[in-house]
């Protein structure tokens, strides 16, 4: 059941998501054309139109990329409301499915889109900056002088390191799916003014995170008082605690989500 | 067992307000059974519960045995009040979707269906008018080799010529070991098909007979003692 109901979440955000990248790149090209024509040589009038028009391009760019992330975010919240707690709810609620198979196939998708869309920025930002200069130090760059870069300034290699990140990009970006899941449906309860029962749940969940996090944060600082000489070796503790941190975050708002909508669910 | 539907003190209160109370009801299988009341009186509530989108206050349905929960799920077919299905999926995509998910879903008995009723498949169901659209709803859960159906207001928002076409799909279609739910006001329609009826009013029911049992005992038309007990 997981396997159909991961099938349908990518049909039906696909909708949405690939239209968005394709303006991201459409963009991100269209700024870099303008961006490498000069024109010096012109009239003055059409330099100055041109000058424009770049710097129109730029803005565009600019909004699109900071747009990207948020848009990916918007459209995974929209998503989960209008299936799960809007009219569509009425058939999502009747499938003969566990809701936590909702929920996870729901954050999932959501998920693999964060991950997809972070790649698509990068992407995009490469794109923006590449130019003689950037491939001639990249052609410089081995694989033993960045291995050797990494481990010499926080104490692990290369590879390890690039999992790690990409753990807490999966941790972290599942934590702010689940938050957002959880606050729906909190909001949910009410039986009147939904969605600022919504923003309430999520104020209530960032106070509860700050408490969990200022805990927590004890036994790290206890650690590195006693473990840490230089600045350079807070990194590896730090992003070992950040995915640990955002792991048990994903888990109890999981929890409580699937707690609200298997138990106390009111379709209206 | 002979029941289908059988439930126990069964109560659904909001804040302080109780709107539906049913110390205990048992629908039989293999009738169709008209659930019958005036706005307000709780018929959608019931039907919500016994589907699983509405999680009773106290209480407790089960379904052939079984607690509301996935396995109940296998063996209902819903068709609420409103749409809801996605606007941006075609009329084959639903189908599909439907077959996905229904291992009891015919897909050719729905082809047909659209078909009589000159259905185009590969529409999109946002280019539908909003009586095309219940109509596509209402293959998609006749299709369904569903144990127990529960319709709310199906020929609602249907011009008369389909209504009778419904009513046919209804009384035709379906498996005749299954209970179909039928919740309405428009009595005068629907009561030639109706094998019961229950009457509710404000939350509670007032009346559990067969339809042959009124006209004998009150000798009047169901949509005769409708209008009598539910009068304002």
């Amino acid at each position: 059941m997981l396997g159909k109901l991961l099938k349908h979440e990518f049909k039906a955000t696909s909708r949405l998501m690939l239209p968005l990248y394709l303006i991201c790149i459409a963009v991100t090209i269209l700024n870099k054309l303008v961006s490498v024509f000069e024109f010096f040589d012109y009239p003055e009038t059409v330099f100055y139109l041109m000058n424009s028009f770049k710097t129109l391009t730029v803005a565009l760019y600019i909004f699109v990329l900071l747009s990207i992330m948020v848009a990916t975010l918007i459209i995974c919240i929209i998503r989960f409301y209008k299936n799960m707690l809007g009219s569509q709810g009425y058939l999502t609620f009747t499938l003969p499915v566990k809701t936590y198979e909702h929920i996870l196939s729901k954050g999932i998708t959501s998920v693999i889109w964060f991950l997809i869309s972070s790649v698509v920025v990068i992407i995009s930002i490469f794109i923006t900056i590449v130019d003689k200069d950037v491939i001639a130090e990249l052609s410089k760059f081995s694989y033993h002088n960045l291995d050797h870069a990494v481990y010499y300034s926080i104490g692990i290699h290369l590879i390890p390191f690039l999992i790690l990140v990409l753990l807490l990009f999966i941790v972290y970006f599942s934590g702010i799916v689940v938050i957002m899941y959880s606050s729906l449906s909190i909001g949910n309860l009410f039986n009147k003014n939904k969605i600022l029962g919504s923003f309430l749940g999520y104020l209530i969940i960032k106070i509860i995170n700050s408490a969990i996090s200022s805990i927590l944060i004890l036994p790290l600082m206890i650690f590195m008082e006693s473990h840490i000489d230089s600045s350079f070796e807070f990194t590896l503790p730090y992003l070992i605690f950040m995915i640990v941190y955002n792991a048990l975050i994903t888990v109890l708002y999981f929890f409580v989500a699937n707690y609200i909508l298997s138990k106390k669910l009111n379709l209206q | 067992m002979n029941s289908i539907l059988e439930c126990v003190d069964l109560t659904k209160a909001y804040s302080s307000r109780t709107v539906l109370k049913i110390p205990s009801l048992s629908l039989p299988k293999g009738k169709i059974i008209g659930l019958l009341g005036p706005n307000g009186s709780g018929k959608t509530t019931f039907i919500k519960m016994a589907c699983g989108i509405l999680t009773a206050t106290t209480g407790s349905i089960s379904i052939d045995g079984l607690p509301v929960g996935t396995e109940s799920k296998k063996i209902v077919s819903y068709l609420p009040d409103n749409t809801y299905l996605s606007d941006y999926m075609s009329v084959k995509e639903t189908i599909s979707f439907f077959a996905d998910f229904y291992e009891d879903f015919d897909v050719n008995k729905a082809y047909s269906m659209l078909q009589s009723l000159n259905i185009n498949p590969e529409d999109k169901l946002k280019t539908l008018s909003k009586g095309t659209k219940e109509k596509v709803q209402l293959i998609l859960v006749m299709s369904r080799n569903a144990k127990i159906y529960f319709l709310d207001e199906p020929i609602g928002g249907v011009d008369p010529a389909s209504r009778d076409y419904i009513l046919n799909t209804i009384i035709s279609n379906y498996n005749l070991d299954a209970t179909i739910v039928i919740s309405t006001h428009l009595i005068y329609d629907i009561e030639s098909v109706l094998d019961d009826v229950i009457f509710i009013k404000n939350g509670q029911i007032m009346l559990a007979s067969s339809v042959k049992d009124i006209k004998e005992k009150y000798q009047k038309s169901v949509d005769a003692l409708f209008r009598e007990v539910f009068r304002c």
